[in-house]
């Protein structure tokens, strides 16, 4: 659970919160934006202003779904985030991203806390010409470093690579492709957790039989 | 850095403006009827430029501002044409004396911003003229130098609209409550507080703005210019 401050809370449910967004890049060197436009220390850290209002519309989400991604469009000519770019070790580089409440006057800043962590993706720069600058950058949650797995896969085809004749697998051979969701909603029975319904993993009432038949 | 370009003074003016600050809203209305919703960032100032069939000079003039903020590059002192002093000296502070003695040009000795608990901005300056009013409507700005800067370039702007007018007392100070509040992370402490002129540090929007076409008499017609407030520390 996220401990918000009682004032933001209060200032949420009067509607007059203004909400901004920060985040943290732990490149080389690190990567400190926010959405103000002012400098302000977080966490003891300083952060660069870059007035973008969107900072804050990123971390969506809905409530028992599965966790998802997080995609922060920042401006492709901003120079705090342009040393992105150049920075050295951006792989995987542990990326925080904040969320504050201010006053409706947005002078009182009345909470700040860190709205999730992840590890940096995929960074992808977009230049359009008589359009827009964009630099993506894609952070990986615990959704799916977690959900990840190793090379091995619960697959008919796999299993035959260790042993061509072991068919243990073979049944059951789509239950490697489906995802599950680290931190997702439980699945109510195993059918929907492996197949779902008779259209989960591609299959249909008729193929379904012709599995079993086989 | 280059200095932000002054907008031209045109012989013909400008016909209609619109100089509001802008806020972006994240709405969440429920089906009660209530209306949700949080504010994304600070507000910015927003204007719309607009002229009508102005004259040859006005055209030379306009046209080569235009050209001098090479589209998106260049900053400019954004002002409200129809503010520029405050309601009650329009025509400037020739001639004034501050109430502490001296002449006065337009600037505040002193400045301080105060938020009371419901969030209102309370503005208290010092140094102006006796009695002087600022009414609903009126500007004040702030200038300052940018890190780097020499001192004096003041290339850094900001300005806020009185909405609660007051009166400054016998020994020159004042206090009233602003729109939109300044942001003190952004304004020094340092700056400036004045009422000459106040204005704002803008960039064009070339894509919604157009210059318009020039007809019978050199005469231009039609020019909009729609520009977004750059706000720095």
């Amino acid at each position: 659970m996220k401990a918000i401050s009682a004032a933001a809370l209060q200032a949420l449910a009067d509607g007059t919160a203004i909400v901004v967004g920060a985040v943290k890049i732990d490149a080389d060197p690190p990567i400190r934006v926010w959405g103000g436009h002012g400098p302000i220390e977080l966490g003891g850290e300083p952060f660069d202003p870059i007035g973008d209002r969107s900072l804050v519309q990123v971390a969506g989400g809905a409530l028992g779904a599965s966790e998802q991604s997080i995609t922060l469009s920042l401006s492709g000519i901003e120079e705090h985030v342009l040393e992105l770019l150049d920075a050295e070790e951006v792989e995987q580089a542990p990326a925080t991203l904040w969320r504050m409440i201010f006053k409706g006057d947005g002078v009182t800043l009345l909470d700040a806390h860190i709205w999730k962590r992840g590890r940096l993706d995929e960074l992808l720069r977009e230049d359009e010409i008589g359009g827009t600058s964009t630099l993506t950058a894609n952070l990986e949650t615990a959704a799916r470093g977690l959900g990840r797995s190793g090379g091995r896969m619960r697959s008919d085809a796999d299993q035959r690579l260790i042993k061509a004749n072991d068919g243990f697998f073979r049944n059951i051979a789509f239950a490697g492709e489906k995802t599950l969701y680290w931190g997702g909603r439980k699945p109510a029975t195993a059918g929907s957790a492996v197949g779902g319904s008779y259209g989960g993993g591609g299959r249909n009432f008729y193929n379904r039989q012709n599995v079993r038949a086989n | 850095m280059m200095q932000p370009l002054p907008m031209p003074e045109l012989p013909a003016g400008i016909a209609r403006v619109e100089f509001e600050p802008e806020r972006v809203d994240y709405a969440a209305p429920e089906a009660s009827g209530r209306q949700g919703g949080v504010q994304a960032g600070w507000p910015l100032w927003l204007a719309t430029f607009e002229l009508d069939k102005v004259d040859r000079d006005s055209a030379d003039l306009w046209r080569a501002f235009i050209a001098r903020l090479r589209g998106r590059q260049r900053l400019f002192l954004a002002s409200d044409p129809t503010r520029l002093y405050p309601r009650a000296t329009p025509r400037g502070f020739a001639g004034m004396t501050r109430a502490g003695g001296g002449a006065f040009t337009g600037a505040a000795t002193s400045w301080a911003q105060n938020v009371d608990a419901e969030g209102n901005a309370a503005i208290g300056l010092t140094g102006l003229p006796a009695n002087l009013a600022l009414a609903a409507g009126d500007y004040i700005g702030w200038k300052w130098d940018a890190a780097g800067s020499a001192a004096g370039s003041y290339d850094r702007r900001t300005m806020a609209r009185v909405v609660v007018p007051g009166v400054a007392s016998a020994g020159g100070g004042i206090t009233v409550t602003v729109e939109p509040p300044l942001d003190p992370l952004v304004v020094p402490a340092g700056a400036i507080a004045h009422l000459d002129k106040p204005a704002c540090l803008m960039r064009q929007i070339p894509d919604r703005s157009r210059i318009g076409s020039t007809g019978a008499g050199r005469a231009l017609s039609g020019a909009t210019m729609i520009a977004g407030q750059d706000l720095r520390p």
